[in-house]
């Protein structure tokens, strides 16, 4: 249901704005409206908060699997305020390690480059400083394309000088090659057949091995060090919590500072808005900061809209989430969500429906929420599957389906008997869009507009009844009766609403011409049939693909492999279909009837909690524990 | 074996092939809008691979119907049934609209699913209204997959 809301105008003496807002926060009971000026001022929090996501998100890399599935964070509130210096020096300290292990890590890198470059030349015996000129001759080293190595040979042979072929690398075959100055001219030339290409290497006393041992043992003790260094950020995973805590504190903080008010030279003026049933401990929390205060609650005016609160059962309360993916409710009409909540575990099971389907769907859902603890959006969805799964069971019953094999006792097989589940299928739609027609009667019969509800919606909901009426021998007059009389209410009143005679006139028959929109809504619940009967097949065909391998010891583990694949197959894309397509149903026929949407959520000044998952708020002078 | 027969394989095959091959296309499309958007926000994963699977329900419709075809006829059983030519021609007929309307619209589907990708790349949160918009393109190749079952079941033979 949609809970009320009033308008909160409120006054406090200057000196008593951090503790109000703090107390404010505290509770989440008002959710301020932006009034005078925009203080969006960068603060010193942001970056405090930027590093510590990022430490964040650096120290999680080192956390051990073990230490990841932890019980739920819960710390009173007044440890929640301190702000605790000790973290701020973790973060550092954190910080420092982590930039010792960036820098350990370039050091190895530019080692290793190093030490790529040498590499190709290991071979040669000589020291580097002994390459280039002496008095007779020039040696050269660098690399010739592998492909080229028997010209390279000739060349050489023809010309005069003496070569070493080294080591090959990405970049060719290394070689050395010494000849006489007078020769040099000649080789070149002819060397650039074989694409030579020279390599300066720097100039050193030692040999290339040597130079390489040297590195490994310097890239050893960087290793070292950077091991050493990642063990002691390591340790830091513990106190994973601590960041975590001062990640929300810190977020928390910077919200309550921006929170949008208005300074005057004296007092601190805010708008809000709060629950018509929390207006109390709204001045309760008030009145625990100061006495002196100018508080003015009233209804919104006409021009403003206030903001949303659904409150709804817990069984329902999931499915909030549908509803708000396609539009949050106006604050002024009926909540859909306990009706959507029925009918979209009703036509999932429908969809999907098989017994061992189902179970999977809610046994995954229900591992998922234990397991990893997922939080808002994503929960209430597995919530939502979690029940859909159930529902998917109770209609894999009824159908008398198991992984796809028909058993009995069953109520209806839809493989077998396609039109009777056609029918069936229509008549739920027929009843889907009658619940929202009454919804929308409902609205009206509470806003007082009692024959609104009798002209525009009990007239269709005779009709839709009248004519399904029709197709039941016994009961035909009686639906005849019952659709004529919706019609010629419709007929009569239909224009009522229109200027002159003309329009009243035709107004009833264009209204009579909705019948057409009704009749396409209802039809096109006949995809419940086809989803049905997609699933069911598929998860037959992979059976019957399954039975084709049995016999041998390996043909059971084939078959075995089959069916588990092809089920799994089967699962994912039947929950895709009857997801996107439930919520079509949903979205586009029944809210068609009366939903307005177009709100907007209510979203108090709170704690922001994103890590921690529970703040103890001590109760307030017998108010509800809100947190 | 009949001539019948011959007719009726043929538009089985058909409804496969070519609502298939709208599939692949229509998913292909998808998938490629997709990996351009994941490209810079890879966080979308999630909600991009459900608008790319969108399109690729129309291949299973039109293997569905091959297989209730297949098994109206008998043949998984193993046997061949005799069917006269102007029966195979009635099969032929009924496989007709998935084979038609589901080729075009997985491709038509894709178009929105496209669009519907590009739109999540702006505001992730729009991602939901994008795949109704898309599964409203698929509703006229289940009406076909639909209509062309209901044939298959009752054509006497």
């Amino acid at each position: 249901m949609i809970v009320p809301v009033k308008k909160v105008k409120l006054a406090v003496l200057n000196d008593y704005q951090e503790d109000l807002l703090q107390n404010l926060q505290r509770y989440g009971i008002l959710m301020l409206i932006p009034v005078g000026e925009d203080s969006a001022a960068d603060l010193p929090e942001d970056a405090l908060l930027e590093r510590t996501e990022k430490s964040l998100r650096l120290i999680k890399e080192y956390q051990s699997k073990k230490e990841q599935s932890e019980a739920p964070q819960v710390i009173d509130y007044e440890e929640f305020v301190r702000f605790d210096e000790n973290r701020k020096e973790l973060l550092l300290k954190i910080e420092t390690y982590s930039e010792e292990i960036n820098n350990l890590k370039n050091e190895i890198k530019n080692i290793e480059d190093a030490i790529n470059f040498y590499l190709p030349w290991k071979s040669l015996p000589i020291e580097l400083s002994l390459l280039g000129r002496t008095r007779y001759t020039i040696s050269r080293v660098g690399f010739i394309n592998p492909y080229r190595i028997k010209s390279f040979v000739a060349v050489l042979d023809a010309v005069g000088g003496d070569y070493l072929l080294l080591d090959t690398s990405a970049e060719g075959q290394a070689v050395a090659i010494v000849c006489y100055y007078t020769d040099e001219a000649a080789l070149l030339d002819e060397l650039k057949n074989a694409e030579f290409h020279e390599v300066i290497l720097p100039s050193n006393v030692k040999t290339p091995a040597a130079i390489i041992s040297e590195k490994e043992k310097e890239l050893a003790i960087t290793q070292e060090k950077l091991n050493k260094a990642e063990m002691a950020l390591s340790k830091y995973s513990e106190s994973i919590q601590e960041l975590e805590l001062l990640s929300d504190q810190l977020d928390t903080f910077i919200e309550l500072k921006q929170a949008p008010i208005a300074k005057m030279p004296r007092t601190v003026y805010l708008e809000g808005w709060v629950r018509a049933d929390r207006v109390d401990i709204l001045k309760r929390s008030i009145q625990e900061v100061t006495d002196i205060y100018d508080l003015e609650i009233t209804d919104a005016d006409s021009e403003e809209t206030p903001p949303t609160v659904m409150e709804n059962k817990r069984y329902v309360e999931p499915f909030e989430t549908i509803t708000e993916m396609f539009s949050v409710p106006d604050p002024y009409e009926a909540d859909p969500n306990p009706a959507l909540s029925f009918w979209f575990v009703f036509l999932f099971g429908m969809m999907m429906g098989d017994v061992a389907y189902g179970i999977i769907i809610a046994f995954f859902s229900f591992l998922y929420i234990k397991l990893k603890k997922p939080k808002d959006t994503s929960l209430k969805l597995l919530k939502v599957f979690l029940y859909s799964g159930l529902a998917t069971v109770l209609w894999g019953a009824a159908f008398g389906s198991y992984f796809g094999f028909t058993l009995k006792p069953n109520l209806i097989e839809p493989i077998n008997d396609p039109l009777k589940m056609l029918i069936i299928s229509l008549i739920v739609g027929g009843l889907h869009i009658i619940t929202g027609i009454l919804i929308k009667a409902y609205s009206n019969i509470r806003n007082k507009r009692y024959l609104d509800a009798v002209f525009d919606q009990f007239s269709w909901i005779f009709i839709l009844i009248g004519a399904g009426m029709l197709f039941i021998p016994d009961l035909n007059t009686v639906g005849s009766a019952l659709a004529l009389t919706g019609g010629f209410i419709i007929l009569l009143t239909g224009g009522r609403k229109s200027k002159g005679i003309f329009g009243k006139v035709f107004g009833g028959l264009g209204g009579l011409y909705n019948i057409t929109s009704y009749l396409s809504d209802i039809l096109s619940y006949s995809r419940i049939l086809a989803l049905c009967l997609s699933t069911a097949t598929i998860g037959w065909v992979m059976n019957m693909l399954a039975g084709m391998f049995k016999g041998s010891i390996l043909g059971y583990f084939v078959s075995a492999i089959i069916f588990l694949i092809g089920h799994s197959f089967n699962i994912v894309m039947g929950i895709l279909s009857a997801y996107v397509h439930d919520s079509r149903l949903q979205y586009i026929e029944f809210f068609n009837q009366f939903y307005q949407g177009g709100g907007y959520e209510f979203k108090p000044l709170a704690l922001k909690l994103k890590y921690i998952d529970k703040v103890k708020v001590a109760n307030l002078q017998g108010g509800i524990n809100y947190e | 074996m009949s001539d019948g027969l011959l007719i009726a394989i043929i538009g089985a095959a058909l409804a496969a092939i070519l609502s298939g091959i709208g599939s692949a296309v229509g998913v292909q499309m998808g998938g490629r809008a997709a990996a351009g958007v994941l490209s810079e926000k890879p966080e979308l994963f999630g909600r991009l691979i459900i608008l790319q699977a969108l399109p690729g329900t129309q291949g299973i419709y039109g293997f569905l119907t091959a297989i209730i075809l297949s098994n109206r006829l008998g043949l998984l059983g193993g046997i061949a049934p005799q069917l006269t030519t102007s029966q195979g021609w009635l099969f032929f007929g009924a496989c007709m609209p998935i084979a038609i309307v589901g080729f075009l619209s997985a491709i038509y589907q894709a178009r929105t699913a496209v669009s519907a990708i590009h739109m999540t790349a702006k505001q992730p949160k729009s991602s939901v209204g994008g795949m109704i918009m898309t599964a409203v393109v698929e509703t006229y190749a289940i009406l076909a997959l639909l209509a062309g079952l209901l044939l298959i079941w009752n054509i006497p033979f």
